[in-house]
């Protein structure tokens, strides 16, 4: 309890400027935010709630992360079907006989029952040799069955000849020979809540974003709800670009993420993550320079029309957050999240509980405010 | 505790016959069985334990319910993955993208998801109407999403129109109209672990079992254990057969099961299941008098090469029990069991200890007797 509330006082961070309202207020509001919605120090600064111009009533259209976890989910989810979503082997399976764009599926790797995408055996490093040499692969993503938000996921960007096996080079330029990596997947394919790693073609991002940053497949992140009237609704998106020779565009780790206009698809007010410590607005990607506010994004229609599709055949899901990305063919969706972070959304978006959302959701029983 | 030994003496049905032990010796050998390794009066009866020729190391050779339900089972099967057999629509996507032929999916109903194989809506009663007319059906299976064992299960053998309307008839000769219908469908059915209905094509028999009993789709049941080293062995299979007028085959209610030859796919000894009173062995169907033993079930090579091919592909679920039929152009998997019965299996093929079962079973680190 003293370690939780030391560790709360630790991220508390009062802003000084004309612009900001007093520290003095600043604490009072942190304190009563906190104790009565259950919003952090993080939440309070990522939403610029100490700017003057940021009224109470305003504030209470945001809501805390505390809420959506423990009031919002729990109304909105049928726990049995969460498997579709957390599971990617299922996620392919089922998306894909639906007509959804996801990236190629390659084959799952798994130390008693891998099997390539024509159901031969992949478990081990001579299936692993045969599948290379067979299909003639050059790049693939390894992804942990039932990994969340990118962790674990690697990237084979190149595969060399080297004796009688391979040695692969990963989106560092880091080499690995495959006796190891092999080793390491059966090592940890069971860490995860569903055991085994799907293999994934690379994607190649439309040329458009690939000048914003080559490093990092950026995506953009669309939360849908269904209505009561069982229509979707897409309400809040954003856009997310890696920094320089990094690989993950991820806001948590690093990266920055932009607002998207839902109608058009242009992009509107960037900003980082303020764990990093600065909650600057960006019109321009820091690295290549590129002007990102304005921004058109394409397929932008496509996008929403994809991820509304897919919502809509997801059995007992409610709200998903969809990671998807823009190819020069068109989008593809990486992922679904079911348990979706509304700090990155709301920070960039405006509070979620807008009229009109809270309507719908009162409807599926969230009273607050 | 006082209510389980009476539900259980209930249960002892002592045999009197030259071939029977001494009525005290079933009774002793009730008690120690039931005490020492939790095997029920009816599964002494159904393994025909009160013969003179079961002696003790036969005997030995069977596992109780008890024993495969929680000693054994809980460890070949990973919980969280189950959901890819007893959740029908996940099933159907998994096995159809990997070429195993399941009964071809018209649509899943569902008043928030639902949706049709082309792609449109399925959610109300007037989803339901275009439906029909666009795709001209007349008939099909509806499934409860996670129904078990066959409950819930109708069957629609006609469907005409009807000024506006359909009228759907079933194969009990009940009439429905599509709002009765669709009002059923809203409702989650008894029991079952989903929620919604997945339609599908009636299947058609292959002619041979057809001429055996053609009221009931007769079926394969298969057990597979996948070993750690991806290798799938087939342990019990059993071939069922409906009696006449019943549009069910299932052994418990009323059916005939018949020991299959794993190596070539001939029937061998037939019975009733012992709970009916009747433990003469079966040689004919008792409606349509065709000789069942020595009776070569079609496409039996094919039959077991998909049933193995599943096994291997099914990840983190290394025991299933398979519901196969057989159409006049090869097998179809109908349904996969993780959490199957051994009565069915040891009555008609013995005890599930033989020295290859032996062996799997200490591969996974079971200690057996």
């Amino acid at each position: 309890m003293v370690k939780k509330l030391k560790r709360v006082l630790g991220n508390i961070n009062l802003h000084h400027g004309p612009d900001s309202k007093s520290k003095m207020r600043q604490l009072g509001e942190i304190m009563w935010l906190g104790l009565k919605y259950g919003f952090s120090p993080i939440e309070y600064e990522a939403y610029r709630f100490y700017l003057k111009d940021k009224k109470m009533t305003e504030m209470l259209t945001y809501m805390s992360n505390q809420e959506v976890t423990s009031k919002l989910r729990p109304l909105i989810y049928d726990e049995r079907m969460l498997v579709i979503l957390n599971n990617k082997l299922l996620f392919h399976r089922f998306y894909g006989a639906s007509g959804i764009a996801l990236p190629k599926f390659m084959g799952f790797f798994h130390p008693e029952s891998g099997f390539t995408n024509d159901t031969l055996p992949l478990r081990n490093l001579d299936d692993f040799k045969r599948w290379i040499q067979r299909e003639g692969i050059n790049q693939f993503f390894v992804k942990p069955c039932g990994g969340k938000q990118g962790f674990g996921v690697m990237a084979i960007y190149r595969i060399l000849p080297h004796g009688n096996s391979y040695i692969f080079e990963d989106a560092e330029g880091q080499e690995w020979k495959l006796e190891k990596l092999i080793d390491g997947l059966s090592l940890r394919a069971k860490e995860t809540r569903y055991s085994g790693y799907i293999l994934e073609e690379v994607v190649e991002q439309h040329p458009l974003l690939n000048r914003v940053n080559q490093s990092s497949l950026n995506t953009c992140r669309l939360l849908t709800l269904k209505l009561p009237d069982n229509t979707v609704e897409a309400p809040f998106a954003i856009a997310r670009f890696g920094r320089k020779n990094s690989y993950v565009d991820s806001w948590s780790q690093g990266g920055i993420a932009y607002g998207v206009e839902m109608d058009t698809g242009k992009l509107t007010r960037g900003s980082f993550n303020p764990q990093w410590g600065t909650t600057r607005t960006d019109p321009s990607h820091p690295d290549t320079e590129v002007n990102l506010q304005g921004l058109s994004l394409p397929y932008w229609e496509e996008t929403i029309a994809q991820v509304k599709k897919a919502a809509s055949i997801t059995p007992g899901i409610k709200s998903i957050g969809w990671d998807v990305a823009i190819t020069p063919d068109g989008p593809l969706i990486i992922e679904g999240n079911s348990t979706w972070s509304p700090i990155a959304i709301q920070s960039l978006n405006g509070g979620l509980l807008s009229s009109r959302n809270r309507d719908n959701l009162r409807h599926y029983g969230l009273l607050i405010r | 505790m006082i209510g389980k030994l009476k539900r259980s003496l209930n249960n002892v049905n002592l045999h009197h016959s030259p071939e029977s032990k001494s009525k005290l010796r079933q009774l002793r050998e009730i008690l120690w069985l039931g005490l020492r390794y939790r095997f029920s009066p009816i599964e002494y009866q159904a393994y025909r334990f009160y013969l003179q020729e079961k002696d003790f190391p036969d005997m030995m050779t069977y596992l109780s319910n008890y024993e495969i339900s929680f000693k054994i089972r809980q460890r070949l099967i990973n919980p969280k993955m189950q959901a890819m057999l007893t959740n029908k629509l996940l099933f159907h996507g998994f096995y159809q993208s990997y070429g195993i032929p399941t009964p071809r999916f018209y649509g899943y109903y569902h008043q928030e998801s639902g949706f049709t194989a082309d792609g449109h809506p399925l959610k109300n009663q007037e989803d339901f109407y275009l439906w029909i007319k666009r795709a001209g059906l007349k008939q099909m299976f509806i499934k409860p999403c996670g129904g078990k064992q066959g409950s819930g299960i109708m069957a629609i053998n006609n469907i005409i129109e009807n000024g506006g309307d359909l009228i759907l008839e079933d194969v009990r000769g009940q009439i429905w109209q599509t709002g009765e219908l669709v009002e059923c469908l809203k409702e989650e059915a008894d029991g079952a672990s989903y929620p919604g209905y997945i339609f599908q094509e009636i299947i058609k028999q292959h002619p041979a079992l057809n001429q055996v009993n053609s009221t009931s789709v007769n079926c394969c049941r298969l057990l597979t254990i996948r070993r750690p080293n991806g290798t799938v062995t087939l342990p019990f299979a059993v071939f069922r057969f409906g009696r006449s007028g019943h549009y069910v085959d299932s052994w418990s209610q009323g059916g005939i099961a018949y020991d299959i030859d794993r190596e070539t796919g001939i029937l061998t000894r037939g019975s009733y299941n012992p709970q009916w009173g009747d433990t003469h062995k079966v040689s004919h169907h008792p409606d349509s008098n065709i000789k069942l033993e020595g009776f070569q079930i079609p496409y039996w090579k094919e039959l077991k090469e998909m049933v193995i091919k599943a096994a291997y592909i099914t990840p983190d679920i290394r025991s299933i029990g398979w519901d196969v039929a057989v159409s006049p152009h090869g097998p179809i998997l109908l349904e996969g069991n993780s959490l199957w019965s051994p009565i069915l299996y040891q009555s008609m093929n013995g005890g599930f200890l033989n020295e290859e079962n032996k062996e799997t079973l200490r591969q996974y680190g079971f200690k057996v007797r």
